[in-house]
């Protein structure tokens, strides 16, 4: 169906529709809420969660070409899985001076990492270094932008990022070294 | 490895890793909606619920007056049932008293028949009985045609008083038939005399004292 009769039927709060976008959204949706959120339940609390506000505020989303909703969703779906993790799981601003002055330079990629392995290094990450790499690196939010959301300044999002790089370049290198995390 | 290449590095690794767990996350999709469904149909419920509150505020005003007027339309009803039933009441009583008028009353209104023969004789034209109640009998004498003050000269039967007046304009006569004549009432700017009937029955002191009061 198309993207934007269907926005205009969940508009009329049309169970039908609004069911259909849940379905055509859920995976990327999902994975995206994987990413701040490990535990599978708090994932799928903090996505119903934000579906709720998708569709309560749906009225105010202005379609402005294909894609449109799907980054509007993720945008609500990011702030959830922040106010869900301040709510239930404090995003603790970790602070491993080690980690921060620690070498980062990592040029070993010879052996091709297995992406489990590196999804297992994620998940295992501190959730306040998760949270700051996963805006800024796979989200391209701005460190200024970062601090306004998790209610930090500009200064800590970049050492927050810096420490997590280093945390996985330590641990691939653990890998590489010892052949586990 | 510049930082920006360990983030898309790793950002590819991401997804590759979360494409390669297939359909695996589709199986909480159901679990998901079932949690979100309710909490729908609790805000469209409350959606409408807030909709019917504003259109009830809408409506208040009107429904009171609706519910004013019909409860006055109430009230008038009842009410004029009562005045139905009091005039009904009313005109059975006064039928009653017509019917069991004393005997003094009857002499009374024939007296009062004779003495409107006797002026619709005298002036038939300016003679007008307008309303005979019971116990009272009002004439009003008005100028013949060319304007002349006309005489009223009431009949009385015998043993009464004859009294008679001269008015500029209208004259108004009322005859009131009381047990005691003091009682009888007089008006403001308005000369009044009585007539007693009956006064050549001595005898009777138990007797009601009729009374013939005139006013001009």
């Amino acid at each position: 169906m198309n993207e934007q009769l269907l926005i205009n039927q969940c508009k009329q709060h049309q169970r039908r529709a609004q069911k259909q976008l849940f379905e055509e959204l859920y995976v990327p949706v999902y994975r995206l809420t994987r990413r701040y959120l490990v535990n599978s339940f708090d994932a799928e609390e903090a996505l119903a969660n934000a579906f709720i506000r998708v569709f309560s505020n749906i009225g105010q989303f202005e379609y402005r070409g294909e894609g449109s909703l799907l980054k509007w969703i993720n945008t609500i779906v990011i702030n959830e899985c922040i106010r869900f993790l301040s709510k239930y799981r404090p995003v603790i601003v970790e602070e491993d001076m080690a980690l921060l002055f620690a070498e980062s330079g990592f040029d070993d990629f010879s052996s091709d990492f297995d992406a489990e392995a590196i999804q297992e290094i994620i998940d295992h990450m501190p959730a306040g270094y998760r949270t700051v790499f996963n805006l800024f690196a796979m989200e391209g939010y701005s460190h200024q932008q970062i601090g306004i959301m998790l209610s930090i300044s500009e200064g800590t999002s970049r050492s927050q990022l810096c420490k997590a790089r280093n945390y996985i370049i330590e641990k691939l290198k653990h890998r590489t070294y010892y052949g586990t995390a | 490895m510049e930082p920006h290449e360990l983030d898309k590095y790793i950002g590819s690794k991401l997804r590759e890793a979360e494409n390669a767990r297939g359909n695996s996350e589709i199986n909480g999709m159901n679990r998901v909606w079932s949690a979100i469904e309710p909490q729908l149909e609790k805000r469209t419920f409350l959606a409408w619920m807030k909709m019917a509150a504003i259109i009830l505020l809408l409506l208040m005003p009107s429904v009171y007056l609706y519910l004013r007027n019909r409860e006055q339309g109430r009230q008038i009803r009842t009410l004029n049932s009562r005045l139905t039933e009091i005039n009904r009441d009313y005109m059975q009583r006064l039928q009653t008293l017509t019917l069991n008028q004393p005997e003094k009353v009857v002499v009374l209104y024939d007296t009062v028949k004779l003495i409107q023969t006797i002026e619709k004789k005298a002036i038939p034209e300016t003679v007008e009985i307008v309303k005979y109640v019971t116990d009272t009998v009002i004439i009003y004498q008005q100028p013949d045609r060319a304007g002349n003050l006309v005489e009223s000269e009431p009949a009385v039967p015998s043993g009464g008083e004859i009294n008679s007046s001269w008015q500029e304009s209208t004259v108004k006569t009322e005859y009131i038939l009381s047990k005691d004549a003091s009682s009888a009432r007089k008006k403001k700017n308005s000369r009044s005399f009585q007539i007693s009937l009956g006064a050549g029955n001595k005898s009777a002191e138990t007797e009601p004292e009729l009374a013939l009061k005139t006013k001009l």
